[in-house]
């Protein structure tokens, strides 16, 4: 079902795509400038990987979102959405979707991951509190607690991606596919926290359910695994988030944008093709 | 094109393992090593209980502990101390929790000596807790509880609680470890019953004025000093109207009562010296006081002996040593040295003085200087000279209803633990006006009004209360270095700085203050983050009455909301917002802020505040302020 060779090289087209669009390096470096910002203005390089990851959280839930929409809501407009050429690719739709998405991703995580990876190298090379008096410890902190963040931010990213890839597809103009990117965004950083809110203010979520609910809501599955796997490791505090239930939550949102993305191919392809039949009979 | 495949290949299989290997890995596998004690940032102990520990060869049980979410290695005296502090949710939430504990190996020749104390050198050998066997409920003591002692085997244990009785315990039966009960609100709660004991003292000091009459100076004796020795024991020696050229020694227990009568010495050496116990004196004034401050022939002695040389024996108008409940009453003393010296004489009483000293302080000296004497210093007044009050070692002072006028520092406590300095009022020091060093324990400074007095309040040590004071248009507030101690109900009025934090380990409670008008309402000068509120009780800060969120007033944009309206627009941006979004999750490990996570929307102390706001105003229109004259007590 899918073709390796040919998976490559829609990757690699995406993944050029992204290197030659100099508006997303600017993505990139606007990024790490707020970021830097954030922490620098915070003290939080100086106090360590877990003050960073608490400060840099709130931020980059806005942000990610936002990447992944600039990033993903023009992938199947412009060259890909050329209906006949959609449809004479010698290609299957899994393969076109899976090549878009994972070159769309590397370019994705090369945006965010760089930035964060720098902060690390900065929250390492910046002395923490010191002092000649007083013996120094580091506390519970730890460069693999921010490496787990920078993971965590990547794989958010990606669900954000996966479904701003479905948006793009079910549009016909670049203009509509950024509306409803946008409407991706607000869905993905509000939406599901307000339906979590509304859930308990109703009842239809009890405060024992609330650990699992939160996995259906991305960006609190996200913040939960940040919690619970990052924070709660320094604070030794548990139960923020149920750790399996947040990864399926996230995992169930991208293969859902993949699929209707992959519906949306499909039935593009066969109204491309469909006129061209008509045509033939006449 | 293959080596670019090689590379990329490679490249990926890094990531991935990277990332994988994030999750898979433990942070938690490197174990804080113990250091050496010295190098923690050490607590629990007065310095001068530190002293005499260390000059008869006692030993406390130390403790260190390294925290998840704090820089330094901290140092407990005492093992009850140590686990009281681990689980302790102020120390939780500023600290994180407790990472490793490490306890010092008792040395193995412990013993218990003759007081009843630990004995032994510390070895500075050190344990993780969880595997070091405890001996509790033992005959031994460490200052202010009953000593935990810690082992490294169950052998070594058992015949330290053959001897000594006790049971075994280990880390995690923690609570059963004695720790002293102590905080800033324990010490306000002594306040009432040390007030009362103090008008004890004052009333048995008090009865010495209504013995019969003996000796009339003028008509039965010539001079003073002869008066006093022909006097019966137990009686008054009047002193009728008039100047008396001379010093006297009152080696007897009597009386004088004086009226409109003044002493002058001959500028040599103390005036008046008490040498036995329960004399009065009353209704003098008392002039012609040496200049010594520093007397050569004064032989140091004991831990504490350069200090007592120093200051404990000037020259002063009324000297007493060696004798307990005199009373020194309506008494005027102009000095260029000590106004009263006090040696070695509990129950003392210093009521109704007025004592004034040198127009600059580096020309005086202390208005009232204590040494190992347990005194009440009340209703005096005190101008000029070093200091108005300066005690060493005189555990349980009562300094109340004073008034102290100028000098470098109001009260100035040294090695000086449970005192009481509550209702004076403070103003004009070059340097401070309430200061406290040498980390006593349980002072208690409360109902003091301080204006202009440079400093304000400088605290030191331990377990303190420092409430309900007024600090007005000084340069710095109240100092909160007394750790483990309630700052409550102070009101802090254009002041430069309100607060200042330096204490490195900020395990206090700040809360109900009014902190109102400040140039700077709170100056950081080291240590983590503190958290200013507890359970929802923050207090009110100028600039921040509606703000309805946690506050920092230490902050670049929350720091200047009292001065400008236009940092409320500032304040409210995403920026800001999410630099204030979590901060309070690992305080410990952020420097120098303080949060106060619930401020007040109204003053916590309304009569207070409006004092405070009228003697500011009164200050900007004159340059000056009087202290009011009504008092607190009696």
């Amino acid at each position: 079902m899918i073709d390796r060779t040919a998976l490559r090289a829609v990757a690699l087209r995406e993944i050029r795509t992204v290197l030659r669009t100099r508006a997303y390096l600017l993505l990139a470096i606007g990024l790490a400038v707020v970021l830097f910002g954030i922490v620098d203005r915070s003290d939080a390089v100086a106090a360590g990987y877990v003050p960073s990851t608490v400060d840099l959280l709130l931020p980059m839930e806005l942000l990610v979102p936002l990447v992944a929409v600039a990033i993903g809501y023009r992938a199947f407009t412009g060259d890909n959405d050329d209906s006949s050429v959609l449809s004479t690719y010698p290609i299957s739709t899994p393969t076109l979707v899976t090549g878009v998405f994972v070159g769309r991703l590397v370019g994705l995580a090369a945006i965010l991951a760089l930035p964060l990876v720098a902060v690390l190298v900065s929250v390492a090379w910046t002395p923490t509190v010191g002092s000649t008096v007083f013996a120094t410890t580091d506390g519970v902190d730890s460069p693999i607690l921010f490496v787990r963040f920078i993971v965590l931010t990547v794989f958010f990213g990606a669900v954000v991606l996966a479904m701003t890839l479905a948006v793009s597809v079910l549009t016909q103009s670049s203009k509509a596919a950024l509306a409803l990117g946008i409407g991706v965004f607000v869905a993905v950083v509000a939406g599901g926290d307000l339906l979590l809110i509304g859930g308990l203010a109703t009842g239809s979520i009890d405060d024992g359910m609330l650990r699992w609910a939160i996995g259906v809501s991305p960006n609190s599955a996200y913040r939960g695994l940040v919690y619970e796997l990052v924070i709660g490791v320094a604070t030794a505090e548990q139960g923020y988030a149920d750790v399996g239930t947040s990864v399926i939550g996230l995992g169930l949102w991208s293969l859902l944008g993949l699929l209707v993305t992959a519906l949306g191919i499909k039935s593009k392809r066969r109204a491309a093709i469909a006129p061209s039949i008509k045509r033939h009979v006449r | 094109m293959k080596s670019v495949r090689v590379i990329a290949a490679i490249s990926v299989t890094v990531v991935v393992l990277v990332s994988a290997g994030a999750f898979v890995v433990s942070p938690n596998s490197s174990t804080q090593e113990a250091v050496d004690f010295e190098d923690t940032v050490s607590i629990g102990l007065t310095l001068e209980e530190r002293q005499t520990i260390e000059a008869h060869g006692r030993l406390v049980p130390r403790v260190q502990v390294a925290y998840s979410q704090y820089p330094f290695v901290v140092g407990y005296r005492g093992i009850g101390q140590a686990a009281e502090a681990v689980d302790d949710p102020l120390v939780r939430q500023q600290f994180g929790y407790a990472q490793s504990v490490h306890v010092e190996v008792a040395p193995t020749d412990v013993d218990v000596d003759s007081d009843g104390y630990l004995h032994g050198e510390p070895t500075n050998e050190w344990i993780p807790a969880d595997e070091a066997v405890f001996v509790t409920d033992t005959d031994a003591r460490t200052p202010g509880v009953e000593a935990t002692v810690a082992f490294e085997s169950r052998t070594a244990a058992g015949t330290f609680a053959e001897r000594h009785g006790g049971r075994l315990l280990e880390w995690d039966d923690r609570t059963a470890f004695e720790a002293r009960e102590a905080d800033g609100a324990v010490a306000n709660d002594r306040v009432d019953a040390q007030h009362a004991e103090a008008d004890e003292r004052v009333a048995t000091a008090f009865e010495s004025l209504d013995r019969p009459e003996s000796v009339v100076v003028g008509e039965d004796a010539e001079t003073i000093q002869d008066a006093v020795e022909t006097a019966d024991p137990n009686s008054t020696i009047r002193l009728p109207p008039g100047v008396y050229e001379e010093s006297v020694t009152i080696d007897r227990p009597v009386s004088i009562r004086g009226e409109n009568a003044t002493v002058v010495g001959d500028g040599n050496g103390s005036v008046v010296t008490v040498t036995a116990s329960d004399v009065a004196i009353e209704g003098v004034s008392i002039s012609g006081v040496g200049e010594v401050s520093r007397p050569d022939d004064v032989t140091p002695e004991g831990w504490d002996g350069h200090t007592e040389a120093a200051y404990g024996h000037a020259d002063a108008g009324i000297t007493i040593a060696d004798s307990d409940r005199v009373l020194v009453t309506d008494v005027e003393i102009d000095t260029p040295t000590s106004g009263i010296a006090i040696r070695d004489s509990n129950g003392t009483v210093v009521d109704d003085v007025v004592v004034r000293g040198a127009d600059t302080w580096e020309d005086g000296f202390m208005g009232v200087v204590t040494v190992r004497s347990r005194i009440v210093v009340q209703q005096s007044t005190f101008v000029d000279g070093r200091d108005g009050v300066y005690t060493l070692r005189s555990h349980g002072a009562v300094i109340r209803d004073n008034r102290f006028d100028g000098g470098r520092f109001g009260t100035h406590l040294m090695y000086t633990s449970d005192a009481l300095i509550d209702g004076n009022c403070i103003h004009g020091q070059t340097a401070a006006g309430i200061v406290i060093m040498t980390s006593p324990s349980r002072t208690v400074i409360r109902e003091n009004v301080l204006v202009d007095a440079s400093q304000g309040i400088l605290t030191s040590g331990s377990d303190s209360y420092i409430g309900g004071n007024v600090v007005v248009a000084s340069q710095h507030g109240i100092s909160t270095n007394a750790r483990n101690s309630l700052y409550s109900d102070n009101v802090l009025v254009g002041n430069e700085v309100g607060f200042v934090a330096a204490s490195v380990v900020p395990t206090s409670r700040v809360v109900n203050n009014d902190v109102i008008d400040n140039d700077e309402h709170v100056l950081i000068r080291s240590g983590p983050l503190r958290v200013w509120s507890h359970d929802g009780e923050g207090n009110y800060w100028s600039g921040a009455a509606d703000l309805k969120r946690e506050f920092t007033p230490t902050g670049p944009v929350d720091g200047i909301l009292h001065r400008t309206t236009a940092a409320t627009t500032l304040a409210a941006s995403p920026a800001a917002r999410s630099l204030r979004q979590l901060r309070t999750e690992t305080p410990g490990m952020r420097s120098e802020s303080v949060v106060d996570a619930s401020p007040r929307a109204t003053p916590a102390n309304d009569s207070r505040v409006e004092f405070g706001s009228e003697l500011r105003d009164e200050y900007d229109r004159n340059g000056a302020v009087e202290c009011p004259t009504e008092s607190h007590h009696q």
